[in-house]
């Protein structure tokens, strides 16, 4: 609806005048950027430093100053030429003087008028003509047109076409981020018809390995990780909404809706469980929930983060900067700033977040790519891993066995030690860890955290699902510009309601505006505080209330919202749902798996800390409709009697609950309307509206560039994260804009974007570099060849376990603990801590887990996996839309030296030999063309023929070993040193 | 066939092995290197800075940051207040507590008592300054040292406070100190990398509190100015040495042939970054020597060891890591910054503040006299202190503890053009607000860069559409008063 809706609004607005600019000086590229940096920090957008109440940001302070008949003798240009410092423009000591090049821009622009245009990035993308060009046989696509008019207007050539092996390696590399095999090589080598090419395109375009390639920049953007990232840094569950990401690209979900879901799919009317979850988006903020926090600054924190990333990933906005103080550059104020944050201010989200896992409001539900009985395999088996860690720490194996060889034993121990390691019974194992861990500290510390791993698992076993954090309404609440950015300063004359900036166009009025469904209800309507008998004296033990109700037909989804002063543990047919420890903020449980026709029992172990004692609960369904509240009708005991959580138990001598009185009673207050949503206000549902409306001059520009950086390695604007005046102009702002209206005229048809790119000429040209292109265009701004970088670190990875023939293709599920180096997460964490919290020390994966995507590595924001650092990668604390590409000697350490890549070495010199056919030069051209899609030259398999043979002689004189001493092949050892060369050669590792 | 196609033809290993034994492989790399280059121009050598910096001629060319994580007790070490011992056990006069934000952790105390010192103070030194006798090996060096009593913060908690001293702001994602030295400056040795970080966990708090990689992360920097963690055992960086059955001449085989197939990949496609590729293969290989030799402690005679405190010889410790540091520093490395953990005393303050004295009190001095009797100090800038101080009021029963506080802390600075036998800053009489001389942790943060020739303002990075600075938005001041 949102689809059809956008396309009519946008007839109008295509055709407008472009906002690009023909002229030799362009304001917008040339003028703009040097007002920028030079004037705009005191005669710019922020109020608070402007002087002489000048705004060299808007047409009429450039007129004022730049104006008049004699350019010569306007004041703008005498200021800047003046030498007297009381004159000077920029002033003198402002670190902003102009440099010459800068002054002659800024003379011919004055010269020819001073014309101010408003920054292109404000302006809606204009369908732009397709500029008519002569080599009607290149242009593949529209795409083409706009390079080569460009590129002839410079007197350039594109490159000529790539090798068919490079293109079927770019293709898989760019669409699947792995390498093609040899057998998709050959048959697209062998296939001579037209459609080939576009064909494998179809073919990776419907590629599962599509969505998990597309969704590792989108994990970066969202900052997806797995600890809570301030502070302890304990574990958390998102990978739900990973699948969500990975299940979007891969179903081909138009981005409208993609945003849209993200930003609000829990305020779309009837949303589906599946919207809720993609709401998780929001939620990938840090938290923390160290000792001294202050909750208010952290709730104010986690919006600001929400903020930061929205603007940045949807609109390239640097908003972040109006947190604090007007923003210096672009005309957004910080009243704009704290508009948009009132969007989300009614939102629930904890200051405090939770301890080892998932902060409240969660979500449980079955992963879009995960069943729940997979779920429960792989939950299974990763207990079972630590449960073996808790005999054998990994960490601890080197030196138990170094103490083995020392320790002076007797009897059990003497007895346990002298059986050979695979005979040892599990109590022979007691034995010698006992003994052992008298020696080293590290021993309880590891079990200690062990036992909290499987215990955070065994929560999720336990419920069946996994849980996501998501978004959540709590209800009106009134936002303030925070002075100075400051979350207790609020400034109480500057009250603000939900808005848009002012310099963007308005949110859309009219029916299809504000959405004005009440979309929250109260669970709490009718539901009733209640304890024991008035009676009762309080005292510090637990209550046990049973509370029974009949359902006809339970409803297919069903929560139950629940909380006691001070604590409650919950159950339903016998069946636990968990531990509440804040009243003031209740549990709430997915129980639609729990219920049953017929009767039903909710039963309570309540606990009560001086005070007032009370519980409240209400069952209801997904449109709030209450299916049970607490009321007079349960029955309480103070002591506990046998099976009393089973529905099937009669219990006998339990009074009558005594009600206290509805759910907004003193002192407890929760509102019984808690959670309604006041509809006069605009919502995030609208805010999401309004991005991907026509009319927004970023979002459809902001995402089109993204997809052109996905596939070319630099955006068309190369600051993604930064479309305002201080960002990059794009380089060709007429395909910039050509691809945005192209994007929302196809309803936001990603893949069918992704295919009018890469099959253009541009997309297919060879990334060859002659020495005169080098010097006209070293960075490639112009595309007058293809593109050459080196790859991301997870596609490197992934890309070497695809080569030796050992990842494991499963798509989605939870993080997975590949090997890295021990001690790294310990060395800086709460590792040891008396009460141990999650994700301090690292326990690697059993096999399954270890050759997954790297996208599914575990993300550990303050130790991320070093194999990905070291390759660029951001620590996912903030969002990042674009990583660095630096060339380091860590770099060459990595792919040399992890234990990982020397195993994938050895497994593919293992399958050449196997596979690669008898003779030496026949394995190592198969090795060869599986790491760089090509043929080895001659030359190039005689240098790693000698290799391979001088390898082999020295390892027949010397008998190389495994760790455990075995005698290894000097064949295959050999060929691993060979095959460890080909892996690191810069073509492996290299998109091009 | 081109010639460098004949030319690896006809290469043997054992050849470019003895070539570059004797030192003649680079020379025949950089030869292939410059074929490769297809006439385009290398690109500037990575371990070298900005070309603008240093700014002006800087008084300290490295810099060791002595981090003393979780909040060591200003009151305790060196903020002598005479009259707190008579004060013990009376409530903290409400005029000094103020209305300033308290943690979570004692905004509920029901009192606030003023806890004395756990120990006395000695004026040491020909400067006389005041010092706890829990520092007594500190105490030998307060005329190389100044001591800047008023440093302040706005952070309260850890997270927040550890990363607003190292990366200048509360918000996550800006680069920390080291990675804009290096940024800046570069590294004095190509075979090392310009920033490294050494961490120790204390004897204090056990575990301390928890620190995280964006302490020595790039943030919007290049991730090559990331600390590199250097740690004690057979990887002191990560990978360093080669898997089982790979020899060095093994190893040096290998680089010899990627060297040759990445050059005639370069020749084919023409882009240089592939010669900088093979650079960083050759850095790597120097690297697994050059670190080994730098983390090998058997040229040390035994004085330095009885200098540095028996824990010297314990890799991994906080005294290895100051010896390391001094090593490193005599190698060129830009910034060394070592993490010791540990210095959070909520409770058991007696024994645990007494615990992280011992750790680092000696080794802390030695360094200082070390580098000073090698002629490097003069040269070298050494930063000690942590992300807030403590609490003059105890948090729990007398002497049981102290929460954090940032109003205002201690910390010290030597070497590197900064006075000896000098304090600055002053504080009220409980140690709680600073009454004149204050140093804002930017204004240390400019100091610290403003040493090395560089310019806070001017070191600039730009990223959200500013031109972001170690030293953030807000006013930052050099400390001129305690420059000599």
């Amino acid at each position: 609806m949102a689809r059809i809706l956008a396309f009519i609004l946008l007839l109008p607005v295509c055709g407008e005048v472009s906002a690009f600019q023909e002229n030799n000086i362009d304001f917008g590229r040339d003028v703009r950027p040097i007002l920028a940096a030079h004037c705009f920090h005191c005669h710019g957008p922020d109020e608070a430093t402007r002087e002489a109440d000048l705004r060299l940001d808007q047409e009429n302070g450039i007129e004022y100053v730049f104006g008049g008949n004699n350019w010569r003798d306007s004041e703008g240009w005498r200021r800047i030429n003046s030498t007297d410092p009381n004159e000077q423009m920029p002033p003198p000591g402002a670190h902003a003087e102009l440099k010459p090049h800068e002054l002659n821009t800024l003379e011919t622009w004055i010269q020819k008028g001073a014309a101010f245009q408003s920054h292109w990035a404000w302006i809606p993308p204009a369908s732009p003509d397709i500029p008519q060009v002569i080599d009607q046989e290149w242009v593949q696509t529209p795409v083409d047109s706009f390079v080569l008019d460009s590129l002839q207007s410079k007197g350039w050539k594109p490159n000529p076409q790539a090798s068919r092996e490079k293109l079927i390696r770019r293709l898989t590399l760019d669409l699947t981020g792995l390498p093609p095999t040899p057998a998709e090589i050959d048959q697209f080598l062998s296939d001579s018809t037209e459609s080939a090419y576009e064909q494998v395109v179809d073919r990776l375009l419907a590629s599962p390995r599509f969505g998990e390639r597309m969704a590792v920049p989108w994990l970066d953007a969202a900052r997806y990780a797995d600890t809570n990232g301030f502070s302890i840094d304990d574990h958390r569950d998102m990978w739900l909404w990973r699948e969500w990401v990975i299940d979007a690209f891969n179903r081909n979900m138009p981005y409208d809706q993609f945003v849209i879901e993200q930003i609000a799919g829990d305020l779309i009317p009837n949303s589906t469980p599946s919207q809720k979850l993609a709401t998780g988006f929001l939620r990938n903020s840090m938290n923390t929930h160290e000792g001294g926090t202050l909750p208010e600054e952290y709730r104010v924190i986690y919006i600001a983060d929400k903020i930061d990333t929205v603007s940045t990933v949807f609109m390239g906005l640097t908003l972040r900067c109006a947190q604090c103080h007007d923003h210096k550059y672009d005309p957004f104020s910080q009243k704009d700033y704290y508009q948009l944050y009132a969007f989300f201010d009614t939102a629930f989200e904890p200051g405090n977040g939770a301890v080892n896992g998932n902060t409240d409001p969660l979500l449980r539900i079955d992963g879009p790519l995960t069943e729940s009985d997979v779920l429960r395999r792989d939950l299974q088996e990763r207990i079972a891993t630590l449960q073996n860690y808790q005999i054998h720490p990994p960490e601890l194996l080197a030196s138990r066995s170094d103490w083995e060889k020392t320790v002076v034993a007797e009897g059990d121990l003497l007895q346990a030690i002298r059986t050979p390691l695979l005979e040892r019974s599990e109590s022979d194992w007691t034995t010698i860890n006992t003994a052992y861990a008298k020696t080293t500290p590290l021993w309880d510390r590891h079990i200690s955290t062990l036992k909290r791993e499987i215990e955070v698992l065994e929560r999720d076993l336990k419920e069946g699902q996994a849980s996501v954090m998501v978004m959540k309404e709590q209800g009106p609440r009134q936002t303030y510009v925070l002075t100075r950015g400051q979350y207790n300063l609020p400034d109480q004359r500057q009250p603000v309601r939900p808005n848009v900036p002012s310099a963007l166009p308005p949110l859309p009025s009219g029916p299809n505006a504000v959405t004005s469904i009440d979309h929250v209800r109260s669970p709490w309507k009718n539901a009733h505080w209640v304890w024991s008998a008035s009676t009762d004296p309080v005292d510090e033990l637990p209550r046990y209330f049973r509370f029974e109700f009949d359902l006809s037909s339970p409803p297919p989804t069903a929560l139950l919202h629940i909380t006691a002063d001070n604590r409650c543990v919950t159950f339903i047919n016998g069946q636990k749902l968990g531990v509440n420890e804040n009243w003031m903020i209740p549990a709430q449980y997915d129980v639609s798996k729990h219920l049953r026709p017929g009767k039903n029992l909710l039963a309570v172990e309540a606990t009560n800390a001086g005070g007032p004692a009370g519980l409240l609960a209400a069952l209801v369904d997904d449109q709030q409709q209450a299916l049970f509240v607490t009321g007079p009708t349960g029955f309480v005991s103070k002591e506990r009697q046998k099976a009393w959580i089973s529905p099937d138990t009669k219990v006998t001598n339990w009074a009558a609950v005594s009600v206290l009185g509805p759910a907004q009673t003193a002192p407890w207050n929760i509102d019984s309307s808690a959670v309604r949503r006041d509809t006069t206000q605009p919502s995030r549902l609208d805010l999401a509206h309004w991005l991907v409306n026509s009319k927004h001059p970023l979002t459809a520009r902001v995402a089109v560039n993204r997809i052109w950086q996905t596939l070319f390695g630099r955006g068309l604007v190369e600051t993604p994260y930064d479309f305002g005046s201080q960002g990059s102009y794009p380089n060709l702002p007429e395909l910039l804009d050509w691809l945005a209206c192209e994007y929302f005229q196809n309803g936001w048809d990603t893949k069918a974007l992704i295919k009018t790119i890469v099959m253009s000429s541009t997309y297919q040209q060879s990334s060859a570099i002659s020495p005169e292109q080098w010097d006209q265009d070293p960075k490639n701004h112009w595309l007058g060849r293809g593109s050459r970088y080196r790859l991301p670190g997870e596609f490197i990875r992934d890309g070497v376990l695809s080569i030796a023939g050992i990842l494991n293709p499963r798509v989605g599920g939870p993080s997975v603990y590949p090997n890295q180096p021990h001690g790294l997460w310990r060395e800086i964490s709460h590792f040891g801590y008396g009460n141990a919290f999650s994700a301090q020390a690292f326990y690697p994966s059993d096999s399954q887990g270890q050759n997954r995507r790297s996208m599914y590595t575990f993300w550990k924001r303050t130790s991320p996996p070093p194999s990905l650092i070291a390759f660029d990668a951001p620590t996912r604390e903030v969002c990042a839309v674009l990583r660095s590409r630096t060339n380091t000697p860590l770099q060459a350490l990595v792919l040399l030296n992890d234990p990982e890549y020397v195993f994938a070495a050895r497994q593919l010199a293992t399958r050449a030999l196997q596979e690669g056919g008898s003779a030496i030069t026949d394995q190592i051209e198969w090795m060869f063309r599986r790491a760089t899609s090509r043929f080895p030259e001659p030359a190039e398999i005689e240098l790693l023929k000698n290799r391979f043979e001088q390898a082999r002689l020295e390892y027949q004189s010397d008998i190389p070993r495994d760790s455990a001493g075995i005698p290894l092949d000097p064949g295959l050892t050999a060929m691993t040193v060979v095959a460890s060369v080909i892996l690191n050669l810069d073509e492996v590792i290299t998109r091009e | 066939m081109d010639p460098l196609s004949q030319f690896a033809r006809t290469v043997t290993r054992r050849q470019l092995f003895d070539q570059t034994r004797n030192g003649v492989g680079a020379a025949a790399l950089s030869l292939l290197l410059g074929r490769t280059a297809t006439g385009c121009s290398i690109k500037k050598q990575d371990h070298l800075g900005l070309p603008q910096t240093p700014h002006f001629q800087p008084k300290a060319k490295r810099a060791i940051y002595l981090f003393q994580s979780g909040g060591p007790s200003h009151i305790d070490l060196f903020d002598y207040k005479p009259n707190l011992q008579a004060r013990h056990g009376d409530p903290l006069p409400e005029s000094v507590k103020g209305t300033q934000r308290v943690t979570g952790m004692t905004s509920g105390q029901k009192q606030f008592l003023t806890n004395a010192p756990i120990r006395p103070f000695q004026q040491q030194g020909n400067c006389g300054r005041w010092v706890s006798d829990l520092l007594p090996y500190t105490a030998s060096i307060v005329d190389d040292i100044a001591v800047l009593k008023a440093v302040h913060t706005e952070a309260i908690n850890h997270d927040p406070g550890i990363t607003f001293i190292n990366t200048g702001n509360q918000q996550i994602g800006h680069p920390s100190l080291g990675a804009w030295l290096s940024y800046g400056l570069g590294s004095e040795n190509e075979n090392l990398p310009g920033y490294m970080v050494l961490i120790s966990q204390g004897t204090g708090k056990n575990p301390g509190q928890p620190i995280f990689s964006r302490l020595w992360g790039s943030g919007y920097l290049p991730s090559k100015h990331q600390g590199v963690r250097l740690r004690s055992g057979q990887n002191p960086v990560l990978h360093l040495s080669n898997p089982p059955n790979i020899d060095r001449a093994m190893r040096r085989g290998q680089l010899d042939d990627l060297a040759l197939l990445n050059g005639r990949h370069a020749e084919r496609i023409g882009d240089p970054e592939i010669s900088a590729r093979i650079a960083q293969y050759e850095m790597a290989y120097r690297m697994q020597t050059s670190v080994p030799d730098l983390t090998d402690f058997s040229d040390e005679p035994e004085h330095v060891f009885e200098m540095y405190g028996a824990e010297s010889k314990v890799p991994g410790s906080y005294a290895a890591n100051c010896l390391l540091a001094r090593r490193m520093i005599e190698r060129g490395v830009r910034c060394v910054q070592l993490f010791h953990r540990g210095w959070d005393q909520h409770d058991s303050l007696v024994q645990h503040l007494s615990n992280q004295c011992r750790d680092t009190d000696q080794a802390s001095a030695a360094l200082v006299k070390d580098l000073k009797q090698r002629g490097l100090l003069d040269d070298t800038l050494v930063v000690w202190g942590g992300e807030f101080g403590r609490t003059a009021y105890s948090q729990g029963g007398l002497n049981n503890g102290r929460d954090h506080h940032g109003r205002c802390f201690s910390m010290w600075m030597a070497g590197g053009g900064i006075q000896g036998g000098i304090e600055y800053g002053v504080t009220d009489d409980y140690c709680y607000n600073v009454i004149s001389q204050g140093v804002h942790i930017r204004d240390l943060n400019a100091t610290i860069l403003h040493q090395l020739g560089i310019d806070h303002r001017r070191l600039t990075f730009k990223f959200q559409g500013l031109e972001q600075k170690l030293t953030g938005v807000e006013p930052a001041r050099v400390v001129q008063e305690i420059l000599s």
